[in-house]
This record gives C-alpha cells, structure tokens and sequence, in this order.
C-alpha cells in the first residue's frame, strides 16, 4: 500500500527536508502533496486523497490549529492521521493539540523520531517496509 | 558567556544547528573570517516583548541551505533566507521557554530577514549574545527583551 502524503508548512525549506526524511522511513509514497498554509492545505484535502498530513503550528492566512478543527469537522477527513510539527513549547498548549487526536513532533527533531511517530501512526510494521530506502537506526548519514 | 540565558541560547542554538542544519560548532569556538552576513529577525510577545536577531556569514547560510534541502534542490537565495528564517523561528520557540519556563505562552511573529539598516525598538535591552564558530564561517545569536523583563533574561 502506498500513502498519499500533505505537508503543510509556511517554510518551503522545511517542508523539503521533512518529505526528504519521509522518503527515508522505507514507507511507501504515493502523492506528496505540499502546502503552504492551513487554507491551502483544506483546499488539497477538498481534491485529493490523503492519507495522512504533517501539519505545522504557526503558519500565516490559517494556523494549523484551525486547519486541524476543520479537518476534524469534516465527515470525510475526520479520521485523517495528523502529526503536528512545531516549535510549541507550552505545556498547556501543546495538550490543548494532542487533544484533537493528532501526534506532536517538537522542532527540532531527529530523522528517528519523525520516523518513529510515522511508522506509529500508519500502523506499517517495520518488516513492510522498503529495505532498499530504510533509515539506518540513528539517523540518516547525512 | 556571562549570564545563564547566554549559557542556554547557546545549548539551545548549537543542539538546532545540528539537528535542523546538520552543522556541528567548533569547540574551539574561534571565529573564521567571512564574506558578509545576512540577518533574520524573530519578533515575539506574551509576558513581555523582545526579539531575536540570527546573523549567519553567507558560507555557513549556504551549507544550512543545503543541508536542510539534500540533494534534491540548489538553495536559490529565497529558500537561503527561507532556511535562516526558520532556523532562527525554531531557536527563538526553543529559548524562550528554556530560558523562561514553559508556562507562559509566547506568540511569536513571522521571521523577516532584517537589514543592516533596520533599527530594533529602542525599548529593548540586550539579554543574550552568543557566537557559534563552524569551520566555514560563524553565527551570532542576540536575544533582546524589554528592559521590565524578568531578570532570567538578563542573569
């Protein structure tokens, strides 16, 4: 099975290195599809068939909050798995996200940690995935 | 470095430099003679109001450019300043808690890269300066506050 993948962040440079380390995990990619803000990334779920969105907090036009309570709100994406990929240190505020049912990767993170949380939330065992792209335990050699 | 939030912007600014950038500092330290800087700004609110200013010399921009691009794309100089603006967006949402405690909620503005020319709000007080040497070129890091900050900023 391949995943079809959006990834919506205000920084062109972070969204590259996050498809980058995606690539790297050995899970199989469909569509990438890119976005630099929260309307824009409902505008590519309205199209598209996405299986799962890595989101960026604090972005301009429509923050990732907002973006995630109308993904929640819509019967089509309301189950969509959503990583939240953020600088958000707050306590209280970093809860506040999780309780929308989404996974958190703090900035900066380490090519595993993203790898792990992926991994977690498509549910693809380790031995699925492709050998020939997998991340060597502690990090790409980069 | 004088003050505990020099020692944790410093901590801070080196763990993202290697982790977003893949740039390791020097130990040593010492600065390495550069052709130019270029500057973003990181503006910021909550408890009180401050900002952060990263200057990167050009040679160190191109290889975090680069290095958080891969192999795929040549860094043009929009996605060069697109990095120095997120690399200085994730080191100001790092500090400031570090610094500051986690409990407060500080908001903070889009990067914008800042010319030598543009002035910072005189209402500001210098917090933290710190400089990371890497062997093709140097970064320096100043975290400014208002001067009614609490003194974590400037102890």
């Amino acid at each position: 099975m391949s995943f079809n993948i959006l990834v919506v962040d205000d920084s062109a440079v972070m969204r590259s290195m996050i498809i980058r380390i995606l690539r790297l995990t050995g899970l199989s990619l469909g569509e990438v599809y890119q976005a630099p803000d929260g309307r824009e990334g409902l505008r590519v779920l309205d199209e598209k068939w996405v299986d799962l969105a890595l989101v960026d907090i604090n972005m301009p036009v429509m923050n990732g909050e907002e973006m995630i309570d109308n993904v929640r709100s819509n019967q089509t994406t309301a189950n969509l798995p959503i990583i939240v990929v953020s600088t958000e240190s707050n306590l209280a505020r970093i809860e506040s996200i999780r309780r929308k049912h989404v996974e958190f990767v703090h900035k900066p993170f380490s090519p595993e940690v993203l790898r792990k949380t992926v991994l977690q939330l498509t549910g693809v065992p380790n031995e699925q995935l492709s050998g020939e792209n997998s991340l060597p335990q502690g990090g790409p050699d980069f | 470095m004088s003050n505990s939030a020099e020692k944790i912007l410093y901590r801070k600014a080196a763990l993202i430099f290697e982790e977003l950038g893949f740039l390791m500092p020097r130990p040593d330290g010492g600065r390495v003679s550069h052709n130019g800087t270029t500057r973003a700004m990181v503006s910021f609110k909550g408890p009180f109001s401050g900002c952060l200013l990263v200057s990167l010399s050009n040679e160190i921009l191109s290889q975090l450019s680069a290095n958080m691009l891969g192999d795929e794309q040549t860094p043009t100089e929009p996605l060069k300043h697109d990095s120095l603006k997120e690399i200085s967006n994730v080191i100001c949402g790092n500090a400031l808690p570090a610094i500051y405690g986690f409990e407060p909620i500080f908001h903070l503005d889009a990067p914008v890269i800042h010319e030598e020319t543009d002035s910072i709000n005189l209402e500001y007080s210098q917090a933290a300066h710190v400089h990371l040497s890497f062997d093709r070129g140097n970064a320096e890091i100043i975290l400014f506050a208002e001067s009614n900050a609490p003194e974590a900023f400037f102890n």
